[in-house]
């Protein structure tokens, strides 16, 4: 009896484990809740941020924003995205900006910040930690 | 006549197969590498045209990005310049960052500082000091917003940074600044894009001292020291977008050069491709066509080589064939003048050459004699010894007739145990008598015949040209009646128709 109440008690936690791990990444990619995508392909992703693309799937103009060089949910969603480090990141922007292709997103200091930015603009697209997802931040692609 | 005669057997030897094969496989071998060479060549000289043009188009692309960079920077401190004069300089930075008017965090510094170099504001915020070779204020003093440059120097991340600056002197009412745009030294070399310039092409920028602000060869990043060492072409020396093709010591890459100053600015850009690599579709080409005509070749000799063989041998053994034509009608001709039991010439032979005789005899002047001689009792062997007797004596009597004249007589057989010869120049009684002893006594002497010795005698009549007669037939009827007088006088002597007596002579008038 003892034995199996813990055989059960494994079994949860292993099934526990599981699941979340699926969809436990620690960074999502989110919209204003106002923003009508309501998912994205990791190929939209990466394209938005990377400079190739400044739509949504919808037409709408999309506008890119880096949390903070450095940050750790910065190098988290470009290892994760791109599997790029800072150093390749910052050689892909310089090219792009030498270019004239482009410039790096503008970059925000915390979630708040991007959270902030999010209710005055539904263009924007950002990354911030699963923990900081409130009712006005809508996820559309988890990496 | 004799060119004409020349030149056509020249051709004809043209068309034998031991001249014509080899010949063909010569000319179609010349024909087929003066094409693969001359391909090759034109493809050199279109590839290098073309590596060259890339590389003016890349240095002018280049140039023309690097011209956009540095006035976008020029452009910056303006700004900063005209915002600073509005509001204390951090409050400037703030509101130009605000505005997205300052160039990207990533790679580019914007500071201010006073005139004693130190910082009075950073955007994004930075503990940068002022490069001491940008703090003189008083060289730019009242200068015309002239952009100056830093030494490169490096962060404690391993980043190497340039600064611009301009300095804003001091005027009524403002303290001198210098404002100061650091950028990422990595930056100016970032357009390198491997697909054009390759794994050994080379992009960098030099400061005015020549040293290396920033260099890029295939994923390598360097930065300081000198990109052009040593023989530096007098066309790389003026930066006006010169093509050359160059290497040196301390790079030994062989590469199309251009470097290019870049008006007004205090640097200049140096690019390379590298003539090997912008060649490697050459190589390949070339690498390609020689193996595709060595292919070519060794298939063409090997097919001639075939071809020639089995013609030479088609065309030796029609050789073969003719000279066994030839041989076979020589033999039949043979048979036909000649006889068969002794090998000495027939009658119809013995007559064409006694006629022939008879005429050079006629046109000379000369005179022959023709002897006609019979073996005496010569069917007693034919019947006691048997035929096959008989004909080996003919035999042995031909052989010891013929070596006993000389070699300018004819000896013929008529048939049965009768001969007939032909002396030429010969008339003289002494001489016809001389030469027929000698065949007499060659004659007699014995014979071993079916383990037996026979002995046989023979008799010999003569007639001479002109005077026993003109013409073959009479000459070989007299000579006959001469041997035949012979025989009815004793056998095995010599009788000379003109000896006969005269009604024998008239016999044959009848």
């Amino acid at each position: 009896m003892k034995r199996s109440a813990l055989l059960l008690c494994i079994i949860i936690l292993l099934a526990h484990g599981l699941a979340t791990a699926q969809s436990n990444s620690p960074v999502v990619v989110v919209v204003a809740e106002s923003n009508v995508v309501t998912s994205m392909s990791a190929q939209q992703v990466r394209d938005i941020f990377l400079g190739h693309s400044t739509f949504f799937s919808d037409g709408g103009t999309a506008v890119p924003v880096d949390q903070a060089e450095n940050s750790a949910a910065r190098i988290e969603f470009y290892a994760r995205i791109l599997d790029m480090t800072p150093a390749q990141l910052r050689s892909h922007w310089a090219r792009m900006t030498f270019t004239g292709r482009g410039r790096p997103p503008r970059t925000v200091s915390s979630d708040a910040d991007l959270i902030a930015l999010l209710q005055q603009d539904n263009r924007i697209i950002g990354y911030l930690s699963r923990a900081s997802i409130n009712q006005d931040t809508k996820i559309v692609f988890e990496p | 006549m004799t060119d004409r005669l020349r030149s056509k057997t020249f051709l004809q030897k043209l068309t034998e197969p031991q001249f014509l094969f080899p010949g063909l496989t010569c000319v179609l071998l010349i024909a087929i590498w003066a094409n693969t060479l001359r391909n090759i060549d034109s493809r050199l000289q279109a590839r290098t045209a073309l590596a060259q043009e890339s590389a003016r188009d890349m240095a002018e692309t280049y140039q023309a990005q690097l011209m956009r960079a540095l006035r976008e920077i020029e452009l910056t401190l303006a700004l900063v310049d005209f915002q600073s004069h509005n509001q204390p300089p951090d409050e400037a930075l703030s509101t130009l960052a605000a505005s997205d008017l300052l160039p990207p965090a990533l790679f580019f510094r914007v500071n201010i500082y006073n005139s004693q170099s130190q910082q009075l504001a950073g955007f994004p915020a930075n503990d940068l000091s002022l490069p001491p070779e940008l703090s003189d204020v008083s060289q730019t003093a009242g200068a015309d917003h002239e952009i100056d440059i830093s030494d490169t120097f490096s962060d404690p991340d391993g980043r190497t940074w340039v600064s611009f600056a301009i300095t804003h002197p001091h005027e009524s009412g403002e303290q001198a600044r210098i404002m100061t745009v650091t950028v990422d030294a990595e930056y100016f070399v970032s357009s390198y894009e491997p697909s054009r310039l390759g794994d050994q092409g080379l992009m960098a920028v030099v400061d005015r001292k020549g040293h290396i602000i920033a260099r890029r060869s295939g994923d390598n990043i360097s930065f300081g020291g000198s990109v052009l060492t040593d023989n530096v072409p007098e066309a790389l020396l003026s930066g006006r977008g010169e093509l050359v093709e160059y290497s040196h010591s301390t790079d030994p890459v062989n590469r199309y050069y251009t470097t290019q100053s870049l008006y007004g600015y205090p640097m200049t850009l140096v690019t390379g491709v590298a003539v090997d690599e912008q060649l490697s579709e050459f190589y390949a080409y070339q690498r390609q066509s020689l193996q595709q005509s060595a292919l070519s070749t060794l298939a063409l000799i090997l097919i001639m080589g075939v071809l020639g063989h089995t013609s030479w041998q088609l065309h030796r053994s029609r050789m073969r064939l003719m000279a066994e034509q030839i041989a076979h009608s020589q033999h039949v001709e043979h048979l036909a003048f000649h006889d068969s039991l002794t090998g000495l010439p027939n009658r119809s032979l013995f007559s064409r050459l006694l006629n022939q005789s008879i005429r050079e005899a006629k046109r000379d002047r000369q005179q022959l004699t023709v002897l006609f001689l019979d073996l005496d009792k010569f069917k007693l062997i034919n019947d006691t010894l048997g035929h096959e007797a008989g004909d080996e004596l003919l035999q042995e009597v031909a052989r010891r007739v013929s070596s006993t004249l000389r070699s300018s007589d004819v000896v013929a057989r008529l048939g049965g145990d009768e001969f007939i010869i032909l002396l030429r120049n010969t008339s003289e009684t002494a001489a016809i008598t001389d030469i027929s002893e000698k065949l007499m006594q060659a004659v007699c002497e014995p014979y071993a015949l079916e383990g037996q010795e026979t002995v046989i005698t023979m008799s010999i009549g003569a007639s001479v040209y002109p005077d026993d007669g003109l013409d073959e037939q009479t000459l070989t009827k007299h000579a006959d009646m001469a041997m035949y007088h012979a025989k009815q006088e004793g056998r095995n002597q010599i009788r000379l128709f003109a000896d006969l007596p005269a009604d024998i002579k008239n016999a044959e008038v009848r």
